[in-house]
């Protein structure tokens, strides 16, 4: 009978080379008592370990390997919760008082935070010497004491819960050292208790940790001689070997069973508790929030609250008080809250958010009285599911969202959740083949051709690619190790917005860490650790759009005088919808894109609700599931709408008998095929872990026994195999598109109301959204929105609307922001300068402002002293007579220019007055890069943008353009999508695999294009199916063109 | 081209490794320009473009710089005033190509000399033929300062008249078949200058890239713009470096040319006026020319690390001997024994009628301090003299020469010095380097006892044995044992009988270099009190003999 008490997993970064799962399952299988994890300085990895041990009914210890500066490493292992809460203080102590991924701690910390923890110390003859890290906090004096000094120390600390590590591993003289042992144990007073030392789970992973030693020490493996174990004993052992190896330790098996007898705290006590001081003192949080519902509830309803949503509110805070979530809707409360006090807009989603409550309370402008009663899926009591609500945040001020939640609750009490970064086949690759010493070049060769995918099926062909035959031992090494390697873990980072906040402090939940941002910090465990043992985390997360619809208020405010919220824009307004179904959506959120904008002539959304669909179904789940087509044809009446019984009719009613949403997915698996609600989660979650593709098919033959016994039949069980199978490629809930349609519907109706004001703050709040500047402003154009260009006398930081009088139509001018590489600084000081008067002329603007050259090279470069006279050569001429310096000397201030400015500089041509305003600013207002070559390219029978539409289908074409984006979805079938523009409008290619390989060098480095190709004409959108590319950036120059890659 | 000529029509690009790219074209021919391939490209991106064509070599730069060099010296025949284009920190034509960081023009100052060859035209047409010859076709340009001969050479449009007396020609490359470019040559009077400039980019004034687009940002797009602008405002506004370079050119401002010197050749050379297969004669005359080589290198402070001497024959063959040495020399009594001593395998078949050795690889000499009562007797440790005196001190000198000696005759292979590396498979631990290797990595060779110290302190050594068998011995047991090692082994027709094991120590390692080494190391000592180290392989469970302790 034995216990492993030293054993890492590869949440030890590149040292331990097995998965806690593997680790925890071996151990079962061979019979050991029960499997202590002890990574080095964290417990990244322990829940992962304790769902496997819970699965595989082992007893785990919780425990981690503590490396102080001034001492040898020890084990530490927590007998009870409250020794667990100090290692958790101790791993947190010495994580935060390092870097990112370091820890620093001394002996003192340790003994400090000893409290009940059982110590193990390895005497490490061999080890290394402890090093202190020289940037800690304070330097120590230099390590003069022995071993025997340290082991006293150790014995001083922890008593009679200090044990000595026996380690034999077939070295080269084990007896020798089992005598040393001995000794030492018998000198210091310390009990010998054997370990393994385990850094894999089988003698197998011997490679695989030999790549991650030398990836580790930056070197080849053949070159890390010493640095490796000679040997594979440290895997998890029989226990017959391991009684023959510590026969000469009498007493030193058994030992390890009373430390597993000591230790009896396991994760699943951890209780979690909700903060509750934000109900005031003589209020309960449930008295609070009914409360707080309730003024909510009358502030929302002026007129009465209706009935239905009297009563919705009364059954879901019946809910909330059953299951003790009170605190968590407070939280949240508190959150949007502060936004409001902050003039941040937010917005909820998820499971929870859109309830009445959540309206109430101002979470979510979803008004849950119109919108009919969508939401079963609130929270129930029978799946014991956290309620699940996401904020979202204007993306630019979403750190004073979280940096209010550290100062309300403290470090101590709230972080992030991490993020846990692991290996895809392209790191892995890397890191693999330079540990196997292959050439760089090999390594580049064969990690650009993996272009971020993370299926490895092709492993093979690549290695092929790179000349190494995949059946040759090198490539069948490659394979393997490559293979092993996926999905390891390589660092912890944070989550998006995912915050932990603790009634008691956190840091005795879980250990927090320094994140690389600066002032984040972040907890150990990631969103599915804390899902495993129930801990509920609240989502911030920043959404670009919801800057810019808040600055797009502002100027409706500033300039119409009419105050606008999420909350009351108008709903259900016929124009903005007409303008929806005619795919006029550049700007609009989530139906910009050019997929969704194809899909939106043939969905026709009419109602909110169409929204919410047109949101969901244009996701690889449902197209690849194939669910669009019968969706749409049963909108249209052209195939009957049928439902094997009433209870999946009861599923699938609201969208036509066709699963749309992940919600509708799992409750299928439940009504259809019998799952229990636990069962049904572990399919969300299968659903949700994408990057292992595999994992649903584990619950093929579940679902389709569960149908047949349900008397389904095999063609409908396949077929909701199939899509269920489908939303694990990527699904969208019901409840997040809910939200997101909300904001489709504002965002289109600020769009088509307020059309100048729109694209402003479309372009105040860049970088977001799927358009460049260039095309948001031609789209506001063809809403009869004029532009003006940039002008140092006009212009702020910011887009502005400026308002001529008699039209009242405003025109929009470009904002010093659109100048690529110009600072805010320097506009602000053009800003400032200007406020006290217009300027009137070089010598007066240059003075007031005292910019630099560079600043004013860029300034007219972006010919933006026309105002005053220049042009742009003459500009960029006075700019450079500036000196390099920023502010001249102050005898000279006075003197002015003696120099007269030039004026026989040649004016540019409207072509080199495009190419320079690209240049500057990627956009030109004076014309189309296209429209100067267009008699060159009528030679050429190239077709416009907009005769496209003239055409026959099937028609072969010729078309050019710049190329605006390129994107290729991962369920397309390597086919890529590329938007080109001309000077008349945009042309939609489709370019398959084939072709694009054999213009790969046109179709990845030449911005401008002459396709030629077939046109298919399908509800009035255009498609060119290309076939042969041309490049023409040559005929026109240099423009340095970006365009967005979406791959 | 000129060196492989194999590779004529053939697409051909040179790579290099970029810092951020990885492997990147640093030059490419017309042939793969046509493929689309430039230079910058990535390596791989160039491959795709021509999968089985292209071929690549290293970018060579020193190479290049010194066959650039070597073209100065050729050079040498039109004028004694030849040098490589210097180019400075600040200018670099374009920030793309690595290769245009480099030299790549020769300058020559043919001022007097061109009267030699008849007139401006002659040297040209001499010019060209020299280098095509060579198999280069050339850009040449004379002009009345070094500024516009460059500028000509390098942005001159062909036939396109520059100025009114200038002369263009273009040399077709007939004897060169391998490419269609032709050689080019202009040539502008010097009262031309100014307006034959004119017409060219203001790239051609040898300026940073930055001025350069600033002057196009400024829509200047020729020299003749630059001269009705104001001197004062050009140097504010584009730096001092653009008007000097106006003025180099225009012949305002003087410009030096760094004339090219080849370095020092340290050889020495003898030809016999009466051929001879005397040995000793010949032995005299290499013991003189080696003095008279010491002679030389003593005045640069430099020794012989490696030497060649090459003796011709009247049969026309030559006899070539070359030697390495452990630590640079002047000794000539030294030198020449290690040069005997290669003879003595082989003997001259025709009378020698020239000897030249030379010294093809040098170091600084080290100096010794001389000690009063052991004089640094070098000259007396010969192969034949007395033995040393037990009493002097080995001093490293002495050591070298005996290392030198001994290579030089056994082979330098067998003079070999044992490193300890950082391998777990006892065999691959050790690793012998010869102490004498040719080249150039001697050069940093210095004191003995700098090197004999070992790399790394390796644990335990009482555990490895001294002697290794190597390859190990497959042994058999006359009594075997169910664990561990057998009782009694049979070794050299003698049996031993084991008394006591250590062990096992186990040792997997090797996988990465095929097989994976599996094995059980026993130590063992017997009854008669020897030890030996016995390992089992555990693929097999054969036994095998591979250590002796002393």
């Amino acid at each position: 009978m034995y216990v492993e008490l030293n054993c890492k997993t590869n949440f030890s970064f590149l040292q331990g080379a097995s998965h806690p799962d593997e680790l925890v399952t071996r151990a079962a299988q061979l019979g050991y008592t029960a499997l202590a994890i002890t990574d080095r300085n964290t417990l990244a990895g322990i829940v992962r370990a304790h769902l496997a041990a819970q699965e595989a009914g082992l007893p785990l210890l919780v425990g981690a390997e503590i490396t102080p500066v001034d001492a040898p490493p020890c084990l530490l292992w927590a007998p009870d919760r409250s020794a667990y809460a100090a290692l958790c203080r101790l791993i947190t102590l010495g994580r935060r008082q390092a870097e990112k991924g370091q820890c620093y701690l001394t002996l003192d910390d340790i003994s400090q935070h000893s409290s009940n923890l059982l110590a193990g110390i390895n005497p490490c003859w061999n080890g290394p010497v402890p090093v202190a890290i020289p940037d800690g906090p304070s330097p120590l004096p230099t390590l003069a004491f022995t071993t025997a000094q340290h082991l006293a120390g150790y014995h001083a600390i922890f008593a009679d819960r200090c044990y000595l590590l026996a380690e034999l591993h077939d070295g080269s003289d084990d007896q020798q050292r089992s005598e040393q042992l001995i000794d030492l144990s018998q000198r210091v007073g310390l009990p010998l208790v054997a370990t393994g030392n385990v850094h894999y789970h089988v003698a197998g992973r011997i490679a695989l940790h030999d790549v991650l030693t030398a990836i580790s020490q930056g070197a080849t493996v053949a070159d890390i001689g010493t640095r490796r174990f000679p040997n594979a004993q440290r895997h998890l052992r029989p226990l017959d070997q391991i009684r023959t190896r510590y026969r000469h330790f009498p007493g030193s098996l058994q030992r390890t069973l009373e430390i597993a007898q000591r230790c009896t705290f396991s994760l699943a006590e951890l209780r979690y508790e909700y903060p509750e001081e934000l109900a005031p003192n003589d209020l309960t949080p449930i008295m609070y929030l009914r409360q707080l519902a309730r003024d909510g509830a009358l502030q929302r309803y002026p007129e009465g609250i209706p009935v239905k949503v009297q009563q919705l509110l009364e059954h879901e805070l019946k809910l909330i008080e059953e299951l003790h979530y009170e605190a968590y809707f407070l939280t949240v409360w508190d959150l949007v809250r502060f936004a409001r006090s902050q003039e941040i807009l937010c917005q909820g989603r998820g499971s929870a958010a859109n309830s009445a409550v959540c309206y109430c309370l101002n979470i979510t402008s979803v008004d849950p009285e119109t919108s009919d009663v969508l939401f079963e899926r609130f929270i129930s009591r029978e799946r014991n599911e956290a309620p699940d609500i996401d904020v979202d945040f204007e993306h630019e001020r979403r750190e004073e969202v979280l940096q209010y939640l550290y100062t309300r609750y403290g470090r101590e009490r709230a972080g992030m959740t991490a993020v846990v970064t692991t290996y895809r086949s392209r790191s892995a690759i890397r890191d693999v083949g330079k540990a196997l010493g292959l050439s760089l070049d090999r390594v580049d060769i064969m990690t650009r051709n993996i272009e971020g995918s993370t299926r490895h099926a092709s492993l093979e062909d690549t290695c092929r690619q790179a000349n190494i035959e995949p059946g040759s031992p090198l490539g069948k090494r490659l394979v393997t190790l490559v293979d092993q390697l996926i999905g390891f873990p390589r660092h912890l980072s944070q989550h998006v917005g995912g915050m932990v906040i603790t009634r008691g402090p956190l840091c005795e939940l879980v250990p927090v860490e320094n994140a690389a941002m600066e002032g984040r910090t972040v907890i150990q465990w990631n969103k599915d650790d804390l899902d495993t043992l129930g801990i509920l985390k609240v989502d911030c997360l920043s959404l670009g759009m919801l800057t810019a619809i808040h600055k797009c208020f502002q100027l409706i405010e500033q300039h119409h005088g009419k105050q606008l919220e999420l909350a009351t824009i108008p709903a259900d307004d016929k124009q903005v919808y007409d303008m929806i179904c005619q795919a006029d959506t550049i700007g609009v959120f989530q139906i910009e894109s050019r997929a969704q904008m194809s899909m939106l002539p043939r969905l026709r959304p009419r109602s909110y609700y169409d929204l919410v669909i047109e949101v969901a179904i244009v996701r690889p789940g449902p197209i690849q599931g194939q669910m669009v087509h019968p969706y749409l044809r049963r909108r249209d009446g052209i195939e009957q709408v049928t439902y094997p019984n009433s209870a999946i009719r009861d599923v699938l009613k609201k969208t036509l008998g066709v699963p749309l949403f992940q919600e509708q997915a799992m409750r299928l698996a439940v009504v259809a095929a019998g799952f229990t609600p636990g069962e049904a989660d572990q399919l969300r979650r299968a659903m949700g872990a994408w990057k292992r593709p595999g994992l649903i098919d584990q619950f093929r033959q579940k679902l389709l026994r569960g149908m047949r016994n349900n008397q389904l039949s095999e063609t409908f069980a396949k077929q909701v195999f199939r899509q269920i199978r489908g939303f694990g490629e990527y699904g969208f809930p019901e409840s997040h598109a809910a939200s997101f349609a909300l904001l489709v519907y504002v965002s289109a109706w600020l769009k088509h109301h307020y059309p100048a004001a729109f694209t402003v703050s479309l372009i105040n709040s860049q970088p977001m959204g799927f358009y460049g500047i260039a095309q948001l402003i031609q789209d506001a154009q063809r809403h009869n929105v004029s532009a003006l260009p940039v002008d140092i006398s006009h212009s702020d930081w910011d887009c502005t609307l400026e308002f001529t009088r008699p039209t009242r139509s405003p025109l929009l001018r470009l904002g010093m922001r659109t100048i690529t590489g110009l600072s805010w600084e320097t506009a602000d000081r053009i800003m400032q300068a200007r406020s006290s008067g217009s300027f009137d002329g070089w010598q007066d603007f240059q003075q007031r402002t005292g910019l630099s050259r560079a600043a004013l090279m860029l300034l007219a470069e972006a010919d933006a002293f026309t105002s005053l006279g220049f042009h742009r050569r003459q500009a960029i001429w006075q700019a450079l007579g500036h000196p390099v310096k920023e502010h001249p000397l102050p005898l000279f201030e006075k003197l002015g220019d003696p120099e007269e400015p030039l004026t026989n500089l040649p004016e540019m041509t409207l072509a080199e007055e495009v190419q320079a305003d690209y240049r500057s600013a990627n956009l030109s207002l004076k014309g189309h890069p296209l429209s100067c070559c267009r008699a060159y390219l009528d030679t050429r029978q190239v077709t416009p943008a907009s005769r496209l539409s003239c055409l026959d289908d099937r028609h072969p074409v010729q078309v050019a353009g710049i190329v605006l984006i390129k994107q290729r979805p991962s369920n397309a079938r390597g086919i890529t999508f590329v938007t080109l523009e001309d000077e008349t409008g945009t042309v939609n290619l489709v370019i398959h695999e084939k072709t694009w390989q054999n213009y790969q060098r046109i179709a990845r480095h030449c911005h401008s294009w002459i396709a030629h190709g077939t046109l298919q004409l399908k509800n009035n959108v255009a498609h060119v199916v290309v076939d042969r590319l041309e490049n023409l950036s040559e005929t026109l120059e240099d423009l340095p063109i970006r365009s967005r890659d979406f791959h | 081209m000129v060196t492989r000529p194999e590779v004529i029509n053939h697409p051909v690009a040179l790579a290099f490794r970029d810092p951020r790219q990885g492997q990147s074209v640093a030059a490419c021919c017309h042939e793969s320009q046509q493929h689309g391939i430039h230079p910058g490209m990535p390596l791989s991106e160039a491959i795709s473009l021509c999968p089985d064509k292209l071929q690549v070599y290293p970018y060579d730069a020193p190479g290049d710089l010194e066959q650039l060099q070597h073209l100065a010296t050729a050079c040498k025949q039109f004028s004694p005033l030849v040098g490589v284009e210097n180019i400075g920190t600040s200018f670099f034509r374009t920030g793309l190509s690595i290769t245009d960081r480099q030299p790549q023009s020769l300058l020559v100052n043919i001022t007097g000399t061109w009267s030699l060859f008849g007139n401006e035209q002659q040297v040209i047409r001499q010019v060209v033929r020299d280098f095509h010859r060579r198999g280069y076709t050339i850009h040449l340009a004379i002009a009345a300062t070094t500024g516009a001969a460059w500028a000509l050479s390098h942005f001159a449009y062909p036939r396109k008249p520059l100025g009114e007396s200038s002369w263009f020609a273009s040399f077709p490359a007939h004897d060169t078949d391998h490419t269609n470019t032709p050689s080019l040559a202009w040539i502008l009077p010097s009262q031309h200058t100014r307006e034959g400039l004119g017409e060219l980019s203001p790239a051609a004034l040898r300026i940073a890239e930055k001025t350069l687009q600033q002057l196009h940002q400024a829509g200047i797009e020729t020299i003749a713009t630059l001269y009705q602008l104001p001197r004062l405002s050009l140097s504010n506004r584009l730096g001092e470096l653009l008007l000097k370079r106006l003025d180099q050119s225009l012949g305002a401002r003087e410009e030096c040319l760094d004339v090219y010197h080849s370095p020092t050749n340290f050889s020495v050379h003898q030809h016999l006026e009466h051929p001879t297969d005397n040995p000793q004669t010949i032995q005299w005359l290499i013991l003189s020319l080696l003095e008279s080589l010491a002679q030389s290198l003593t005045e640069h402070g430099q020794g012989v690390l490696q030497l060649d001497c090459h003796l011709q024959c009247v049969s026309r063959k030559t006899f070539q001997t070359s030697i390495s040495l452990f630590e640079a020399t002047i000794d000539p009594s030294h030198l020449d024994a290690l040069l005997q001593m290669q003879w003595n395998h082989s003997f001259l078949q025709s009378p020698v009628q020239e000897i030249t050795i030379v010294a093809t690889c040098t170091a600084p000499l080290e100096s010794y301090q001389r000690s009063l009562f052991h004089p640094l007797e070098t000259d007396c440790f010969h192969p034949d003299s007395t033995s040393p005196q037990p009493q002097q001190p080995l001093n490293s000198r002495r050591l070298a020469h005996l290392v030198d000696l001994l290579s030089h005759r056994l082979g330098t292979g067998h003079v070999v010095r044992p490193r300890l590396r950082a391998d777990a498979q006892p065999e691959r631990a050790y690793q012998n380097i010869p102490w004498v290797t040719p080249g150039k990595q001697n050069r940093k060779r210095s004191l003995l006892h700098k090197r004999v110290s070992p790399d790394r302190t390796f644990p335990l050594p009482a555990t490895r044995p001294l002697q290794l068998l190597s390859p190990p011995l497959r042994i058999t047991f006359t009594v075997e044992s169910a664990n561990g090692p057998p009782s009694q082994f049979k070794y050299q027709q003698q049996h031993y009988c084991i008394e006591h094991t250590w062990g096992p120590e186990r040792i997997e390692t090797g996988w990465w270099r095929g097989p994976t080494i599996r094995r059980d190391y026993y130590r063992v000592q017997t009854t008669t009190g020897q030890r030996f180290w016995l390992f089992r392989e555990r693929h097999h469970h054969h036994w095998h003999l591979h250590g002796i302790f002393c």
